[in-house]
């Protein structure tokens, strides 16, 4: 519980992975706030501001490229550090991430909660400085 | 053929004279005595037979001129004061006797002064002689005759040999231009035919060529030209010329054989030879490479015909200049063959192929080049290669791109190159190799272009690198949820035995996750859009990694494991989450294949720019007969299922990718109840980091 209190965006269209990672972050004593697909994401991470926004790439309505890409075209939500989740691990779609400006990318099934949560903490302590 | 004609006139003029020439040498010299003093005569008749003359006398100037017109003398000897003619009006007439050469003529004088000296000299005379007649100046005078008339003769006999050595050589040059004009066999036969009646003065050539076992009719000409049509029909009607003797015996002897008359001689048959009408014959064998390649042969229908001995060499020579021609068309026919069968094969083949000249532009093209790069092979011929691709691409960066590698490879063609390259206006996708096209003294002289075709592959490839992202994500995401919510499960307070249960299904998981990952790696290796991301790696920290993940394992079955030479090697640029694949598969293997209380044993080792690694355990081995197969995707060795059921055969096939992408080898050494050595060799490069 090295950052007790820090609001997480959770960006998931899966129920399960959310409801897992949800419950994981809570525990951990982190705020979450939910989103299930893009657009929402968009809308949530202007109005709630996160410290940080864990993002899953294939989704409904707006992919996670494009809200990654979005997020980084806003002034109020440009600094957010983001963590892109996703299953598909190819070295092109790792580089996409990276370049649209993730801080990591991650592929779900190879990562456990633990392992999860310990990113989560390690992302924000490094945006603190 | 004039200057053949002429030659030959002059020719005969010589021969004559050198004819005449050879019997002088060998019989005695004729002179005439012309005195009307009987002692004289006669002394001077004994004193030149004596000297191996053949002496006639005459005692008047008439009687004198008698004899000149009978007989040719070399020498005449005659008295300036005669009484019934002058000395010197006699000796003109002797000169102008048509002799080649005239005698040459003594005059002998009563009263010597200088005067009538002078005159006889001027009028023609050899020499002369005073009265009363010194014997030893006769003598000496005779005899620088008799010598200077042999070496006038020597030289006639020498310029008349020398120019029928021109005319020899005059003949064999044009029958070399009609050689060198034309190598089609059939027209280059019928004018040799016609030259070498010509050349040997006969009235027909015919030619016949060796066709497996036979002679077969090739030409027939004569030799003023006229038409040959009727002359081959009768030709072709002769019975074959292997049955008459004559050829028989010019091709089994391979030499030339003279018939000078055919008439009555058993050598040549009657009915054969009725066809043509032949009295006099000449057959020679055409040999090359001491074969026979056919039978020339001069035919004559007039009258018997003598050959003398330097026809017949000039028909031998003739003959092996027509069997060289003959060769020679059949080798340029062999050529014209394969030059079809090459072309035949240059167009068919799947790839393009397209020879560029030093100069950058298209020498040649096959069909396929015309299909993948849009043009008309036929007329691609001297345009520029960078202007073709330029047709596919709209000026500017693309065309640049595309252009980059060939602009540098007309510019320095020696080492060749390789690359792909996209073609939108046929919408293929190549891949190209050039190699330097090399003269036959090894200049580079173009460069050779080869286009393969990979625009299906790469169509497949894309495919399977979606299906690859769509399993990926379709199979991963609820295998994630399973596992998430399993350690979810698992912190709950749960009683024992539901514990057990979950943490057995997170085993389960676990082990989906790794074959779903392994199917990844090895699609995306098989398929080649695995893209490396090599960095600096310490090896012992990525060994202690794999062994720490290990660690349950090891204990379970209380295997001891030792490390080798591991601590102290260098960080090395690698893809880790690669190295890790391999030494996870190896060393997971040597745990689970040996059995409880075993020695694995981990050495690594560095030398020059090679790593190798070598994972030995003394567990159950490979057999023989399972080992070649090892590598091989889904092959399990015999012995394994009776271990270990949850092998997928896939772990060693992914470590042999992993491998050789690296460019490196994986080797097995093992017998069975032993234990087994994997061997790791790739190499890398050192890094200080």
């Amino acid at each position: 519980m090295s950052d007790p209190g820090a609001k997480v965006l959770l960006v998931e269209d899966d129920r399960f992975l959310r409801k897992a990672a949800d419950a994981t972050l809570r525990q951990a004593g982190f705020r979450v706030v939910l989103a299930v697909d893009g657009e929402e994401a968009l809308r949530q991470a202007r109005a709630e501001h996160p410290d940080l926004i864990l993002l899953d790439v294939i989704m409904p309505k707006l992919q996670g490229f494009e809200v990654l890409r979005e997020l980084k075209a806003d002034a109020t939500t440009k600094d957010i550090p983001v963590i892109v989740l996703s299953n598909l691990g190819q070295e092109s779609d790792t580089t996409r991430a990276m370049e649209a400006g993730a801080v990591e990318y991650v592929v779900k099934a190879s990562l456990s909660l633990q392992e999860l949560v310990k990113k989560v903490q390690d992302t924000l302590s490094k945006a603190r400085g | 053929m004039q200057a053949v004609k002429a030659c030959r006139a002059e020719n005969d003029t010589e021969k004559n004279s050198a004819d005449g020439t050879l019997k002088m040498v060998s019989k005695e010299t004729p002179v005439l005595v012309v005195d009307d003093e009987p002692e004289v005569a006669s002394l001077l008749q004994e004193f030149l037979e004596e000297r191996g003359c053949r002496v006639t006398t005459a005692g008047t100037g008439d009687q004198g001129r008698q004899a000149l017109h009978r007989t040719p003398f070399d020498i005449v000897i005659m008295d300036l004061r005669l009484p019934d003619l002058d000395g010197i009006t006699l000796m003109r007439e002797a000169l102008k006797i048509d002799l080649d050469p005239h005698p040459d003529v003594v005059l002998i004088t009563g009263n010597a002064t200088l005067d009538s000296a002078i005159a006889a000299l001027d009028a023609g005379a050899a020499g002369y002689l005073c009265k009363p007649l010194d014997l030893d100046e006769l003598v000496r005078l005779v005899d620088r005759l008799r010598e200077r008339r042999m070496l006038r003769q020597e030289n006639a006999r020498l310029q008349a040999e020398q120019a029928r050595r021109i005319w020899e050589m005059e003949t064999l040059v044009t029958i070399g231009h009609i050689l060198n004009s034309t190598v089609a066999a059939a027209p280059l036969l019928r004018d040799l035919a016609r030259e070498t009646a010509r050349a040997l003065r006969a009235e027909l050539c015919v030619i016949h060529l060796a066709h497996e076992d036979d002679l077969a009719p090739a030409a027939a000409e004569y030799a003023d030209g006229r038409s040959g049509a009727d002359l081959w029909q009768r030709v072709k009607s002769q019975p074959p010329v292997e049955e008459v003797p004559v050829y028989a015996v010019a091709i089994g002897g391979q030499r030339a054989v003279v018939v000078g008359d055919c008439v009555d001689n058993t050598q040549v048959p009657s009915p054969w030879r009725a066809a043509l009408d032949t009295r006099a014959l000449l057959v020679v064998p055409l040999i090359r490479r001491r074969e026979v390649m056919g039978v020339l042969a001069l035919h004559d229908t007039r009258q018997p015909r003598h050959w003398d001995e330097h026809e017949l060499k000039l028909a031998t020579a003739i003959a092996s200049e027509v069997a060289l021609a003959i060769d020679n068309a059949r080798v340029y026919d062999d050529v014209f063959t394969q030059q079809a069968c090459l072309a035949q094969i240059f167009d068919s083949t799947s790839d393009a192929i397209v020879l560029v000249n030093e100069f950058g532009q298209i020498a040649s093209a096959n069909r396929r080049a015309g299909e993948l790069l849009a043009f008309d092979p036929a007329t691609i011929a001297g345009f520029g290669l960078l202007d073709v691709l330029g047709g596919h691409y709209p000026p500017g960066p693309a065309y640049e791109r595309a252009a980059a590698p060939f602009q540098a490879l007309l510019r320095e063609p020696a080492n060749g190159g390789h690359g792909d390259l996209e073609l939108p206006r046929t919408r293929a996708i190549v891949q190209w190799t050039a190699q330097p096209t090399r003269n036959a003294t090894g200049t580079v002289v173009g460069l050779t272009l080869t286009l393969h075709d990979v625009t299906r592959e790469r169509e497949i490839s894309r495919m399977k690198s979606d299906f690859v992202s769509f399993v990926s994500h379709q199979l991963r995401t609820p295998l994630a949820g399973i596992k998430w919510l399993l350690e979810l499960a698992a912190r709950c307070a749960l009683p024992e035995d539901a514990r057990e249960y979950i943490e057995d299904s997170r085993s389960s998981a676990e082990r989906l996750s790794r074959l779903v990952n392994e199917l990844l790696d090895i699609s995306r290796l098989e398929s080649g859009t695995l893209v490396l991301k090599p960095e600096p790696t310490s090896l012992h920290e990525v060994t202690r990694s794999v062994l720490d993940d290990l660690r349950a394992l090891v204990q379970d079955k209380g295997h001891h494991v030792h490390l080798r030479g591991v601590e102290t090697l260098p960080s090395v640029v690698v893809d880790p989450q690669l190295l890790r694949q391999v030494l996870l598969n190896l060393i997971s293997n040597a745990i689970k294949y040996t059995p409880p209380a075993g020695e694995v044993t981990i050495r690594g080792h560095r030398a020059g720019g090679m790593m190798s690694w070598a994972i030995q355990d003394n567990g159950i081995g490979i057999p023989k007969s399972s080992q070649a197969r090892l590598f091989e995707k889904f092959y399990r060795a015999e012995n394994a299922m009776t271990i270990e059921t949850e092998g997928t055969g896939l772990g060693l096939y992914l470590v042999r990718l992993i491998v050789e992408q690296w460019g490196g080898t994986i080797t097995c050494d093992s017998d069975v109840g032993r234990g087994s050595i994997f061997t790791v060799t790739f190499p890398t490069s050192e890094t200080r980091a």
